[in-house]
Order: C-alpha cells, then structure tokens, then sequence
C-alpha cells in the first residue's frame, strides 16, 4: 500500500483463492517481501501453502493484488511472467523422453536467447546445483532425488528475482538437502527473493530469514525462525504439544511430545 | 562447487561442462543425421512404391519413365504418371498428415494412445462416407465424384468440433477430452452399423472398401489438396515445437517457462483436425499410422519436439509408403487394401524398437 522502502518488493494484498466456491485462501495480505529474503512458508497439510505459490505463479485464479516492484504482475503477459517468476511445482517431472539439460533449456525458452548462450547459461546452472553428471542422463533414469534437483534447475535456469519452490528437498537424503538448501540460500543473498514451502521446521529455521506460518488459509504468523516457531505456534497451528530448542548459531530442535489435547478432527 | 556465484557473471561452465556441452551438440548432430536417413529410406521408399506394379512396366521402364516422359507411350504414360505417382506421392502425404496428428494429439493430450482413431475422428468419417454411399446423402452443391470425401472430411471435423463444444462446456482436462473422443467414436461407430445394417448388397461392399483405407483412389487434386493443407500446418506445428515439449512436463511447469497451455492445445487441435479429416477422407479409415510413427519417431530421437516432429512425420510417411509397397506385392495382381497393410507393416517395426529399447535399459 505504502512502498516506503527502496528497490523492488513483492506486496501481496487481500489476496482470495477458491477452488469450486471454497476459499482456500481468504483475504490474505503479507508484509512486503525483499529482495535477499529466504521466506520460508510453514503450516499444516492443505492449509494454502502450495496454493500461494501457485497464486503467485499465476496458475490459479486469484482476487486481490499482487505486485512486484509497483507492477501489477496479475497484467503480465506470460512470456514476462516467466522472465519474473521461477516456479518449482511439487510434483517431479514426468517420465518424459527428455534428458536433463533437454529440460533446463525448455524451462529457459521465455528468454530467447542464441542457442550456444542457452545451451551455456543451462550448463552453469546444473553446475551450481552440482549435478552437471546427470546432463545426458534422461528424466525416467534418474532417482526421486535426482529428479527433483534437476526440478530445481528449471525453476531457477531463467535466474529471475522471485523463485518459488514448493517443497524443494522433500526427496532429498541429508548431504542432498543441505547442498540444495545452501544453494538457495545463495540464491537469495544473490538479491533473489526466494519463498519456499518446507515441512522441515528445523531446515526452515535453519536457512530462512523469514518465517511465514499459515493456518486454513490465513496468516498466522510472520517473524524471524525464532520469534515465529513457538510452543505456543505449534500447539495452535500443528495442534502438538512440542518443545523447542535453540541451538548455537540459530539452529533450532523441535521435539513433538504428542498431538495437544482437543476434540479429535476426523 | 564451482566458481560461478558472482553477480551475473556471462555463464562460466568448467571444462568439463564443455566437454558434455560438446557431448550433447554431437546427439543433436546425431538426431539430424537420423532424420535425413529417414528422409532418404522414405524417398527409396516411394520410389519402389512408384516401379511397382502390377503392369508389365519394370524398373528400367518405370525410372526412364519419371525421367524422360516423352519416352514412353501414352499407355505407360497414363500409368505411370496418372496411377503410380499419384499414388506413391499421397502415401507418403497421407503417411505424413497422419503421424502429424497423432503426435501433436499425442502431446497435447498427454497420452501416449491418442491419435485420430482414438479420438472419434476416423468413425465419423467413416460415418460421413456411409451417409453419402448407403443413403446419398451429402453436403449441398458438391460434386458427386466428391461427395464421399467431402462428407468424411465434413464429419471429421464435426466430431472435432463438437469434441473441442465438450471440453470448453465442461472445462475439461485432457483426460476427459480423450473420454469425449472414445464416446464420440462409439456413437459414430453404431450409427455406421445401423446404415451397415440397411445398405444394399452393392452399397456395403463400397463402405466396407472404404472403411479398410485405400490409395487406389490417388489422383492429382487428393494430391494437391493434402499437400496445400500440410504446407500450412507443418510451419505452424514446428513454430510450436519449443513449447510442444514444454507441455510434456505438465501443464504448470509449461505455463510457468511463458507457454500459453489453453491456446497451443487449442491450435494444436484445430492443425491435427486438418490434417487427420483430410487424409481420412481422401484414403479412407487408416489405423496404426497416426498411433505408430509418433511412437517410432520417439524411440528414435527423444521428445525435443524440435526432432521429434520432423522424424514423427517422416516415419509415418515411410511406414504409409512401405505399407502402399505391400499391398501392391503382397498378393500378386491384386491391390489389397492398404489399412491392412500398415498394421502388417507397422507391427513388427514397432515390436522391434520397443523390445530393443527394454533391452537397452
């Protein structure tokens, strides 16, 4: 409403989603995102996390505003849209009879760039994400893992400053998770604004600047890791009885001592 | 880890990126070679289609014939310029207009089954035809010599049209568009029965020939007008072909690389529409062609669209030519309908690629 801050910001005002007449996300409005932020976005099953992010990416019908540096970026053309927004659905591509780099170049055909210039920019981009091995290797040969780095890489081959990522290491073993999380993280100190869905409260308080906690819908919570991740949180939003634990360097254990006593939902 | 992280640096790959930089330029290479091979087996193809036959014109005859016409007399001309030719010509057009379509239905649909036959497209030709055959009943004002494939091509595109009257009405996904295609085709096919079951003796001979797809009809305008109707989808279909193979990674990833999903199905539809009623109608119900070329094409080169449509369409126009080559020499001295012969043909290429590619893995 007011951009009093410099630069570019994501503003996200009043913003509705329903899917056949029921809100999914009602009247929801964020404090400005930045540029440099990992925000990452928590919250129970089915409460309108992915759902933001595909209202973002514009693949779902959104009331409301959504604006990205003063532009209205629900009026973009979808050439410009994929020139401003990374998307990283949560589904792993298909098997589709494509290898690796195949993908990342499709992902980057928004930008129109000579074909050695792609065909480079696509090979530095599976170099960053460290799996420049698997170029050749096509999609149904790779492991879920696999898969969902080289998902990363066509959310991030068109290096556009807003990255959504739903889920990025749902499928990922430990060394796998940090070496995309760091990346992104990377990503972000790099001035991309970066929004990430993750189940993993401890990887999100790990890595994220911001914490953003929904709940059916609306907004419970927006803070740093360590003002957002409560006790208190936990039992409203995830209705657990949960201990957290702040570690050295911001690092946070939370400990599930069971589900909070209340009427059993179905 | 490699170096690349400062701001915006022009991309900055290692060595060893460029080493499988070079690896993947030499598959493209590699992909290019495969289809001027097809294009070269299709061309011998369709000249063996052309020096074969049943008349006493042999080979020598046959090539001195398309060389120098004024060589021959004006029976052999007749032949070989106003029977062979037309005929090895629309094979390979109807090869091509066929694998288009089912490739392009293949991907827009996202299901590996889909082609004309699939979607309803072929019965209601078929039906269209039998309406005219059975019960003389046509489009207004088309010359009766054409009235059969203008009333195929008329249904063909009605079943299209109502299918694309459905999906828009329903807000359907691609699944329930193949649902709509199925149900359409069933209709059409019990109403063919119906008129089956009325026609007279003379009648139903002519829509059974029909029905099992045959070139003998080849002249030049069938000819012609396949060749004018693929001269102006296939520029359409390769400018697509980029964001053909974005749409084989779902719909919201293809959306979110910039691909306007909702129009490139649309015109994806309308080109394939085309393309399969005119060909159906020309030749008459051929299966396997749409379905197989697509599927050879794909076994052969990936699914870069950018490969995988120009090898598509030179697999069907090769496998369409081979399968006019049979069914010239299958049985000698008699034409056997020619959607008999690319099942015959189709099958055990395909049987090979698939078990080659499982062997493979």
């Amino acid at each position: 409403m007011n951009p009093s801050h410099s630069g570019p910001a994501l503003e996200i005002q009043h913003l509705t989603v329903s899917y056949r007449n029921r809100a999914v996300l009602s009247d929801l409005s964020l404090p400005p995102l930045l540029p440099g932020q990992l925000v990452a976005l928590v919250g129970p099953n089915a409460t309108g996390k992915s759902t933001l992010l595909r209202a973002l990416a514009q693949l779902v019908p959104a009331s409301g505003q959504i604006r990205w540096d003063g532009q209205d970026l629900l009026a973009l053309s979808s050439a410009a849209l994929a020139r401003t927004i990374g998307y990283m659905p949560q589904s792993l591509p298909e098997t589709a009879a494509l290898n690796v780099l195949e993908v990342t170049l499709t992902a980057m055909q928004a930008q129109n760039l000579p074909a050695s210039a792609e065909q480079l920019a696509a090979m530095a981009v599976l170099e960053r994400l460290g799996i420049d091995d698997l170029a050749l290797r096509r999609l149904d040969q790779l492991s879920g893992g696999q898969r969902q780095v080289a998902a990363l890489a066509q959310a991030i081959a068109r290096d556009s400053p807003i990255l959504l990522l739903d889920e990025p290491t749902s499928a990922l073993d430990l060394r796998h998770q940090w070496r995309v999380m760091n990346t992104v993280r990377r990503l972000a100190d790099d001035g991309h604004l970066v929004i990430a869905v993750l189940h993993d409260l401890a990887l999100a308080a790990q890595w994220a600047d911001r914490i953003l906690v929904l709940d059916r819908g609306r907004l419970h919570a927006c803070g740093t890791p360590q003002t957002a991740i409560t006790p208190d949180m936990l039992r409203t939003v995830y209705r657990v009885d949960a201990r957290v634990q702040r570690c050295e360097r911001g690092r946070t254990v939370v400990l599930i001592d069971g589900p909070a006593e209340e009427t059993p939902r179905a | 880890m490699t170096h690349a992280d400062g701001n915006k640096p022009a991309a900055t790959v290692s060595a060893a990126g460029l080493r499988t930089l070079g690896d993947y330029r030499r598959l493209m290479w590699r992909r290019r070679a495969l289809v001027a091979l097809l294009v070269a087996i299709a061309l011998a193809s369709a000249l063996t289609d052309f020096v074969s036959g049943p008349s006493s014109l042999g080979f020598a005859d046959a090539l001195r014939g398309l060389l120098d016409p004024a060589s021959l007399g004006h029976g052999q001309r007749v032949i070989l310029w106003d029977v062979r030719l037309p005929i090895a010509v629309l094979a390979i057009l109807v090869g091509m207009a066929l694998a288009l379509a089912g490739m392009e239905m293949q991907t827009i649909l996202g299901n590996p089954l889909a082609e004309p036959f699939t979607l309803g497209v072929s019965s209601s030709a078929a039906l269209g035809a039998a309406l005219a055959i059975v019960l003389g009943v046509g489009v207004p004002g088309v010359d009766l010599s054409w009235l059969v494939p203008a009333n195929a091509f008329v249904f063909a595109l009605g079943a299209l049209l109502l299918l694309q009257v459905l999906a828009r009405t329903h807000h359907a996904g691609p699944e329930t568009l193949v649902l709509f295609g199925i149900t359409i085709g069933f209709a059409a096919g019990a109403l063919l029965s119906l008129l089956q079951f009325v026609a007279s003796e003379d009648a139903l001979q002519q829509l059974v020939f029909w029905t099992m797809g045959s070139l003998a009809r080849a002249d030049w305008p069938s000819v012609g007008l396949l060749a004018a109707v693929l001269a102006v989808t296939l520029p359409f279909s390769w400018r697509a072909a980029r964001r053909l193979t974005a749409l084989r990674l779902g719909d919201d990833r293809a959306r979110s690389f910039g691909v306007n999903v909702d129009r490139l199905r649309l015109w994806a539809l309308v080109r394939a529409s085309l393309l399969a009623a005119t060909a159906v109608a020309l030749v008459g119900t051929i299966g396997f062609v749409g379905l197989v070329g697509p599927h050879m094409a794909r076994l052969l080169v990936g699914e870069d669209h950018r490969f995988l449509l120009p090898a598509s369409v030179l697999c069907g126009a090769l496998l369409m030519s081979l399968a006019s080559v049979i069914s010239k020499t299958l049985v000698p001295g008699v034409l056997v309908p020619v959607g008999i012969a690319t099942s015959l043909v189709g099958l055990p290429v395909f049987l090979a690629l698939i078990t080659r590619r499982h062997r493979r893995r």
